[in-house]
């Protein structure tokens, strides 16, 4: 390129033009001073073409720019007030939607972090229940996939928790349970080491596990040497075989990983099943209808190979194969609250726009004469519109600059809540995108609010304005109107977003007001499982707990330690069929159902659960004693409206077993929100840990009521377990207020949905009645079965 | 004389002055005076250029390198800025001569023969 041409250059040329022309005229006889003034005339405006070279040569607006920018700083900082009110409100609007994009771009948005993650698809069974979200038929699916169809690979996972020994201290660790497939579909490879090989994902095979990166780091010091060591898990040896990327974390929370190991016979007879997830890999050229083609194959192989187990599980006739995109199914629960909220901030930012527009007009109204000047002086029309503009940028620049701060601010006490109120919900970061989303908001803001005032502030005659004659208040008609447009929507949003956010605190108050059914002060939790081969037989397991409970009731401080189900959503019971005795037989399918939970005779007192008749479960009521059990007085409205339930005996033996096991009715208890303080209160009964049992005590729950500060006994209950068993950790450790309040989050989220509960959530709690029954037992670690439906009801928490 | 009035007529000679000042160039290189005399000359005095607007054309055409110019010294021994025709500006000459006589003829076939209307 060549060297810019000054402007002087330009002057010495049209001189020289000049002169030339001179020339001629003085050839023709002029006088010296003749021939150059007709050489001027003839030229015509000297001035006007200079500024027409300047003005080539230059960014005029940028010129123009700068000026405006010195005059509209200087007019800011005239009315400092003003100015910060202004700001401010855009700084609110541009932080809301700041904050709420990098939630919908990290939720909904952002892609996963696999190698091709469009061709990973999350595959579910459907049937007349509904959703199941599982997948159990691994092996049928897995060799009938071939190369060239359109699913490439599948895995199978689940979620567990295992205790991590032989460190200095016992721990609770996630544990993501997955085939040996499931790297090879996602395509995950290992930082260090290897993953699974097939021979190590079978029953009996020497346990091998993978290493998350936080706990390598955490527990590891981040020692690639120990790939290869042997740790011990649930006390038994396992090998560490690799050390998984840093990114990588999926079973969400997971610690680390160990094979699924599925029995094949049984997995694939639908008997003693496994309930899992899967994920599958599509070909890259499949379609989502080649995709459910494939899968409509899959499921009418599956249903063929065992056509006696679909048919005495009659609701698998409608059994169906389905897949979801991952990313959606990961995310699915939380679009439709997403999509609320980007309403309720797109709103939010309009009423921002519309109180700035009439700040602008107001002002702008004041400034007629300035502005009328300005154009009776030849300012062009577009100049004055480009000076009011770029007072409106100006702003709701610095708005915007406040308000990713203030972004950043509502992030990092997102991401702060995100492991209580908000599960499930990936780390939010506010990235480049979301700045330049900010900056793009900021700006279309600033013209939005800026631009009617500026072309309303043209809406009148120079005239009048500069003899004074239209001096009235709110200027001319032009802008009144405007003015009047403006206050109204105004109103009208603002009412809208008050009214959601008015249902959003009233159902949010109603659960703050509402009496939980215990007294939730000065009361610890924590869980225990207890794993390996000493704690197989329910007398061990009650030895322990026994030894446990005593030892903490001589800690200092402690009034009384017990065991059962922690409330406000903390664990729940079981749920299952009854009976009541002499009473006809119900229909099949549709036996009452009740929730029951196994406590420790404390259990009430520690919970501050008042007695409303009879009396409580004693610790006489053990051994060979006659079976006793208190229930609610949900379970009195439900079953014995208007009946004195106390010594009617229930039973929860199936109808053609020998012994019954009746159980008397000793005394009813008042109510608790067990599953949370937004759930109804079920019916319960409650049996006595010393009594008959079930699902015995591997898992179990202390609930420790003290004099004062219960989280300051969590080291003395460590210690405490660790004396007895130092290979058992006790985990979870919280107090029961902490929990009550955790237990609120999900609400605050899903409230803005609806008024109240939203649809969802009956879907799945559909499921957790069906699921129960539905995978009567599901191996060794839980027989009941329940623990995947709490954690599928969990996870729709935050829905 | 309003400005309105000069805008509408600077807008009508724009692209026919861009094609005259090409014209011209294409006899051999003359400063800014000498092409506004030429096109007068040559136009038998029909033509006049208004040189206010001939400056800016003149550097339209430079920037896109359809001439080119440099500082030399008039046949009167004055100093004086001398424009060339660069071979895309003989190129563009080619492009545009044709298209103006195309509209010429176009613009006289529809006005008919002379004294018609």
């Amino acid at each position: 390129m060549k060297r810019k041409r000054g402007s002087g250059d330009f002057f010495f040329e049209l001189e020289a033009h000049i002169r030339l022309e001179a020339d001629r005229y003085r050839e023709k006889g002029l006088s010296e001073e003749e021939a150059l003034a007709a050489a001027r005339r003839g030229f015509g405006n000297l001035t006007r073409t200079q500024e027409r070279f300047y003005e080539s040569r230059r960014w005029l607006w940028w010129d123009s720019l700068h000026q405006d920018l010195r005059f509209a700083v200087r007019l800011l900082t005239k009315t400092p007030g003003w100015s910060v009110i202004a700001a401010l409100t855009v700084a609110l609007g541009i932080g809301a939607a700041a904050a709420m994009f990098s939630i919908v771009n990290t939720v909904l948005l952002r892609p996963l972090p696999f190698p091709h993650p469009a061709q990973l698809y999350s595959v579910l069974e459907t049937t007349k229940f509904g959703e199941m979200g599982l997948a159990p038929d691994y092996f049928t699916i897995r060799e009938n996939l071939s190369s060239n169809s359109a699913i490439r690979d599948m895995g199978a996972f689940d979620s567990s928790g295992v205790n991590w020994t032989g460190a200095d201290q016992a721990e609770r660790l996630v544990a993501g349970q997955v085939t040996a497939s499931f790297f090879s579909t996602l395509r995950v490879q290992p930082v260090y080491g290897r993953t699974f090989l097939p021979q190590e994902d079978k029953p009996g095979a020497d346990k091998v596990v993978l290493l998350s990166y936080s706990l390598w780091q955490r527990r590891f010091g981040g020692n690639s040497a120990i790939v290869g060591q042997k740790i011990r898990l649930d006390r038994a040896i396992a090998q560490v075989v690799g050390i998984m990327p840093r990114w990588f974390d999926y079973p969400q929370g997971s610690d680390l990983w160990i094979p699924l190991a599925l029995d094949e016979a049984q997995q694939r007879q639908r008997r003693a099943m496994r309930i899992v997830d899967m994920v599958a890999r599509a070909n890259p050229s499949a379609t989502p209808s080649d995709i459910n083609q494939e899968l409509n194959r899959l499921t009418a192989l599956v249903t063929n190979e065992y056509p006696e187990t679909y048919k005495r599980q009659g609701f698998l006739q409608t059994i169906k194969f389905v897949s979801q995109p991952l990313q959606q199914h990961l995310t699915g629960d939380m679009r439709p609250a997403l999509l609320v909220f980007s309403g309720a901030v797109a709103l939010m930012l309009m009423i921002v726009c519309f109180t700035v527009a009439n700040l602008m007009l107001a002002r702008a109204t004041s400034r007629r004469r300035e502005i009328a000047v300005r154009v009776a002086l030849g300012s062009p029309r577009r100049r004055i519109v480009g000076q009011l503009l770029t007072e409106s940028l100006l702003i709701s620049l610095l708005g915007g600059g406040i308000g990713l701060g203030l972004a950043m601010f509502a992030i990092r006490a997102l991401n702060a809540m995100r492991q209580t109120a908000l599960a499930g919900l990936p780390e939010v970061a506010i990235d480049s995108s979301t700045a330049i989303f900010a900056l793009l908001v900021t700006v279309l803001t600033g013209v939005a609010f800026g631009l009617a005032p500026a072309l309303g502030s043209l809406g009148f005659g120079v005239r009048e304005v500069l003899q004074g004659e239209s001096r009235t208040a709110s200027g001319g008609a032009g802008v009144r109107r405007a003015r009047q447009i403006l206050v109204v929507a105004q109103l009208g949003l603002s009412l809208t977003l008050a009214i959601g956010a008015g249902l959003l605190a009233k159902s949010f108050y109603r659960l703050r007001i509402m009496d939980p059914g215990f007294n939730p002060a000065n009361v610890l939790t924590a869980r225990i499982n207890m794993t390996g081969p000493s704690y197989v037989s329910l007398d061990r397991q009650r030895e322990f707990m026994e030894a446990l409970l005593q030892q903490v009731r001589s800690l200092p401080g402690v009034e009384s330690a017990s065991v059962g189900a922690i409330p406000a959503g903390g664990t729940s019971g079981n749920r299952g069929v009854f009976i009541i005795e002499n009473r006809p037989l119900p229909p099949a399918g549709q036996a009452p159902l009740s929730d029951f939970i196994d406590v420790s005779a404390d259990y009430f007192r520690t919970l501050g659960v008042p007695l409303i008749e009879g009396r409580l479960l004693t610790p006489s009521d053990s051994g060979d004693a006659p079976l006793d059990v208190v229930i609610n007085q949900a379970f009195v409205r439900k079953f014995f409206p208007g009946e004195d339930p106390l010594g009617h005996r229930i039973s929860t033996k199936s109808l053609d077993s020998p012994d019954r096991g009746w159980a008397e009715i000793v005394g009813v208890v008042g109510d608790i929100h067990q599953a949370g303080l937004d759930r109804d209160v079920t019916p319960s009964f409650y049996r006595t840990i010393q009594q008959e049992h079930q699902s015995g005590l591997s898992r179990s729950n202390l609930l420790i009521r003290v004099s004062k500060d219960p989280a300051a006994l969590i080291p003395a209950l460590e210690r405490t377990v660790a004396g007895i068993d130092r290979d058992q950790p006790v985990y979870d450790a919280k107090t029961l207020e902490q929990r009550l309040a955790d237990s609120l989050g999900p609400r605050r989220f899903d409230a803005a949905l609806s008024g109240d509960r939203p649809l969802p959530r009956v879907d799945r709690s559909l499921r957790r009645h069906v699921l129960p029954s539905y995978a009567a037992n599901r191996g060794d670690r839980n027989p009941a079965g329940f623990g995947r439906a709490a954690r599928a009801s969990r996870r729709a928490d935050f829905a | 004389m309003s400005t309105r009035e000069e805008i509408e007529r600077l807008t009508l000679l724009q692209g026919t002055l861009d094609l005259l000042i090409l014209r011209t160039l294409a006899l051999g290189p003359q400063h800014g005076q000498g092409i506004a005399r030429a096109i007068q000359d040559s136009s038998g005095e029909e033509l006049l250029v208004e040189h206010g607007a001939l400056y800016p054309a003149l550097q339209r055409l430079e920037a896109r390198e359809w001439i080119s110019a440099e500082w030399g010294v008039s046949g009167n021994n004055r100093k004086a800025r001398f424009y060339t025709l660069t071979k895309t500006g003989r190129k563009q000459l080619a492009v545009e001569t044709s298209r103006w006589r195309r509209l010429a003829g176009a613009i006289g076939r529809v006005l008919g023969p002379e004294g018609a209307s």
